[in-house]
């Protein structure tokens, strides 16, 4: 271990006495510092902070990376081009723990690097811009308290799935008996175009109508605490005349049960009939012991434009985080603590693979090769969807792409890590939780897989390969 | 005992070199069927022109470079063997360490190298920051050093192991004739001292002083290998030298005696011709003695870095170090404090340290004017001494047993300072 850490402290002294190290501290407080003027800013402190968050986290997450690839991949690089490598190799060290080393002094500047930069945004945003006094009314910090500076576990609602196919099975039997399905009739094609269809007006809230979502898995920590309904209704009308921002007015009925209208006796509440803007995200409270032990809640809006004297709005939850439920689980401080962990996992894995590619390409090509796998490790989810059957073609696959792209983004997909999904950036802003179990997977997979697998191949050639220039 | 201790230190048979490019076309025959050895205890002088693969057959000695073909054993392992990379040493051609680093540091990472403890580290520093006359810049980084002192730390890395066998690629390039002299002298005593020296260098005159056996290569193959002795002798001449000169009637004798032995003989009188390098060295200690020149600025920088040459006595100087690699408290430095006197030890050591690093005060100056050059080998036979004591070494690791084994061998047999 003396001689791995020979190379680590070597390394580190290289990084600070060449002012790599100094010069990018100076840009990550200065990017994390500026951050709040730079930013548009919006009426709400809840969001100006989460916007704030989101850009000084990414931002971050950005310069390390580049910083990382950039300086791992040259002082190995350095090493074999300026010939110090030929004083290192003939010493007894085992050649892959010049590359360990080097990775090491990188992880070790980057852990330093990563605690500086979430402690000046956690002060920044903590202390400075987002002090609950600064809020423009109580409104404002409860939204603070309750979608900033929270972590609350997410639940997405369940799709009704089984519903939905006996509707369509029920539709298909009763045509059949009435023979009216006709020559060439394709069921899959039917069925697949349905269960779109009925989907969409599933989620959909035309007025006098009601929406009811099924919740699993739902945890509150406590069964005293409060748990929370985000949800978006978005104008699916002819779109009005005016320029004002069209309302609905809508009431929620939230029980462990399935049961409509709610019993006396029965569990439950109905919320007072509200107007809530389309088009924007609201949040309210109810209490946790409505959650059934079977961990389920069932939440139901109702769309009252129908009423007398009422003007009827037609809306729809939108699928992708429409409607969902929040229960607090942690603190912000854990959720950026987690959030930097991920950021530290995606660097370590970015200097496993400029290490490893400047054991076997000069400086300027391993750097650019590890910046575009950066790139593509932040794109793989883009890639999954582009490779993906066309939406409801599952059944019967229908590609957009061209196979050739398809079979290609596949591949790239496959063979680096996904950052997308480790990344903790947009849920710390926006108060939702972190969990450690994302932090061990990461770990895991890109930590450990990744790296691991980038890192020994690279040990393996630089074991291998001679280490003078041919002239 | 070391490895390979039975037979030759270095061994090639039939090595062949081939580079190739990225379509593995043959883009040149570096070395082809090389076969030499070289003994231990030997200084082994590798010449050539520049492209005639000497370079290229060190890299592959050094296992650096992997051979197209045949077979090459160092110390009687492959070169590749870290227990190999254990007992030797490399300076390069180019000085080529961590510029941001200073010499302290640049040991001390070369010593961690070799897994060396803190203590022996230091002390190994200390031996050979005296050995090559860098104590006054161990602070400096080495993107401030002169190509002379650059030379100098890296000769210091090559040697932090204590090795068995050197490899010496131009190490007097870039050196003034002091430091030339200096580092000839070095490798004289490693010889004495039974290690094995690979030299390569283009001036001939350096490799023709210090060598015992040469090897001359072009075109990657030997062309010519032997003694020195018995290359350079010419057999049809006879060289009579006479101290003090013969006058002409004497030299009439002499030709006359001559001329009776041998009929038709082509006999010379003429003064012998006194070497360059021993001129400018008499000349440098001339101007010294007379206090005309004493600046590094004027006699180079090397001149005034390696104080082996400023030292008052050289059994002063191997006091001095002994204690300095000794660890021993400083008070006990004959004009200094108690030895009990903890907290002023270090300030004592500070100030003969820098009695010893100082530029020679005018009574130390007459005093240097003595011959230099068993000065210079006493004291460093002492620091050499000083660096085989290498109880610091992790046990950890069977190989650092073994070497430092060999090396408390040596040490019974080598009368420091002598």
């Amino acid at each position: 271990m003396r001689r791995l850490w020979a190379v680590a402290r070597t390394t580190l002294h290289e990084a600070v006495r060449t002012r790599t190290v100094p010069v990018v501290a100076v840009v990550l407080v200065a990017i994390v510092g500026l951050s709040p003027f730079m930013l548009r800013s919006t009426d709400k402190l809840a969001e100006r902070v989460q916007l704030v968050l989101s850009y000084s986290l990414s931002a971050v997450g950005f310069l390390l990376a580049i910083m990382t690839i950039f300086l791992s991949a040259s002082t190995l690089a350095g090493d074999l081009r300026e010939k110090r490598i030929e004083t290192i190799a003939t010493k007894p060290i085992p050649r892959w723990q010049i590359l360990v080393g080097k990775w090491l002094a990188v992880m070790l500047l980057n852990v330093a690097l990563v605690v500086l930069s979430g402690g000046v945004t956690y002060v920044l945003v903590r202390h400075v811009i987002g002090r609950p006094e600064a809020a423009e009314d109580d409104e404002g910090r409860k939204a603070l308290e309750n979608e900033v500076y929270t972590a609350r576990h997410t639940v997405d609602p369940s799709r009704p799935e089984a519903e939905i196919d006996e509707i369509i099975d029920n539709e298909i039997a009763r045509k059949r008996a009435a023979d009216q399905l006709g020559e060439g009739f394709n069921e899959a094609a039917y069925r697949r175009a349905r269960r779109m269809e009925l989907w969409i007006s599933y989620n959909t809230l035309p007025p006098g109508y009601v929406c009811q979502y099924r919740f699993e898995g739902v945890t509150p920590a406590r069964p005293d605490e409060q748990i929370y309904i985000r949800y978006k209704l978005i104008d699916v009308g002819d779109g009005g005349s005016g320029p004002e921002k069209k309302t609905i007015l809508v009431d929620w009925t939230v029980s462990p049960e399935r049961t409509l209208p709610i019993q006396r006796g029965q569990k439950g509440v109905v919320t007072p009939p509200q107007v809530v803007s389309l088009d924007d995200r609201h949040e309210f409270t109810v209490p946790a012991n409505l959650v059934s032990a079977d961990h389920e809640l069932f939440v139901t809006c109702h769309n009252l434009t129908s009423l007398p004297g009422a003007a009827p709005a037609y809306a729809a939850f939108p699928a992708k985080e429409g409607i969902q439920v929040l229960c607090k689980a942690g603190s912000f401080e854990g959720n950026i603590v987690r959030t930097m962990l991920l950021v530290l996992i995606r660097l370590a894995f970015l200097s496993a693979l400029a290490v490893a590619a400047a054991s076997l390409l000069s400086f300027p090509v391993a750097s650019l090769l590890a910046l575009f796998v950066f790139v593509c490790a932040l794109l793989v989810n883009q890639f999954v969807g582009l490779a993906a059957p066309a939406p409801g073609t599952e059944d019967e696959p229908e590609f957009i792409t061209p196979t050739f792209y398809r079979l290609t983004l596949k591949a790239v997909a496959a063979a680096v890590p996904n950052f997308g999904r480790y990344d903790g950036t947009g849920d710390v802003a926006t108060g939702r939780l972190v969990p450690w179990s994302l932090v061990v997977r990461g770990l895991g997979i890109v930590g450990a897989v990744y790296s691991g697998v980038v890192m020994v191949l690279g040990c393996l050639y630089f074991r291998s390969r001679e280490l003078v220039e041919t002239e | 005992m070391p490895d390979g201790a039975d037979g030759p230190v270095i061994q090639t048979l039939e090595l062949t070199k081939v580079f190739r490019d990225m379509w593995n076309r043959v883009k040149a025959r570096a070395v082809t069927n090389l076969t030499f050895s070289v003994e231990r205890g030997e200084v082994f002088g590798l010449l050539g022109p520049n492209g005639s693969g000497k370079t290229t057959t060190v890299k592959i000695l050094l296992g650096l470079l992997f051979p197209t073909s045949g077979r090459v054993h160092v110390l009687g392992r492959s070169p590749r063997d870290v227990r190999v990379k254990a007992q030797i040493g490399y300076m390069p051609e180019e000085t080529n360490l961590y510029r941001f680093l200073n010499a302290d540091e640049t040991l001390d990472f070369y010593g961690r190298l070799f897994n060396f403890g803190r203590a022996e580290r230091r002390r190994r520093s200390e031996a050979l920051l005296d050995l090559v006359g860098l104590r006054r810049e161990r602070r400096r980084p080495l993107h401030e050093y002169s190509k002379g002192m650059a030379r100098r730390i890296a000769l210091a890395q090559a040697l932090v192991n204590d090795p068995e066998l050197l490899f010496l690629d131009e190490p007097t390039a870039g050196l003034d004739p002091i430091g030339t002299r200096e580092f000839k002298d070095l490798i004289l005593e490693l010889k004495r001292r039974g290690k094995t020296v690979l030299l390569l260098s283009h001036l001939l005159a350096d490799v023709e002083d210090v060598c015992d056996r040469i090897g001359v290569l072009y075109g990657g193959a030997l062309q010519a290998e032997g003694r020195v002795d018995e290359l350079l002798k010419r057999r049809d001449v006879t060289q009579i030298t006479a101290s003090p000169p013969l006058g002409g009637a004497g030299a009439r004798r002499v030709e006359e005696a001559i001329r009776a032995e041998t009929a038709g003989a082509d006999v010379r009188f003429e003064a012998p011709r006194e070497r360059l390098e021993a001129l400018f060295l008499r000349v440098i200690d001339e101007a010294r003695r007379a206090r005309l020149a004493s600046s590094g600025a004027e006699v180079g920088m090397a001149a005034r870095d390696l104080r082996l040459t400023e030292e008052p006595t050289p059994m002063r100087g191997k006091a001095l170090l002994d204690k300095l690699v000794a660890g021993e408290p400083e008070a006990e430095a004959p004009e200094e404090a108690p030895a009990d006197e903890a907290p002023a030890l270090d300030e004592k050591r500070k100030k003969v340290l820098e009695r010893y690093a100082a530029p020679a005060e005018a009574e130390n100056e007459q005093e240097t004017l003595a011959p230099e050059a068993p000065r210079g080998r006493a004291v460093k036979r002492s620091v050499l001494d000083s660096l085989v004591q290498d109880e610091g070494v992790d046990q950890d690791e069977g190989l650092a047993e073994d070497e430092g084994a060999q090396r408390r061998g040596d040490d019974e047999e080598v009368s420091p300072g002598a």
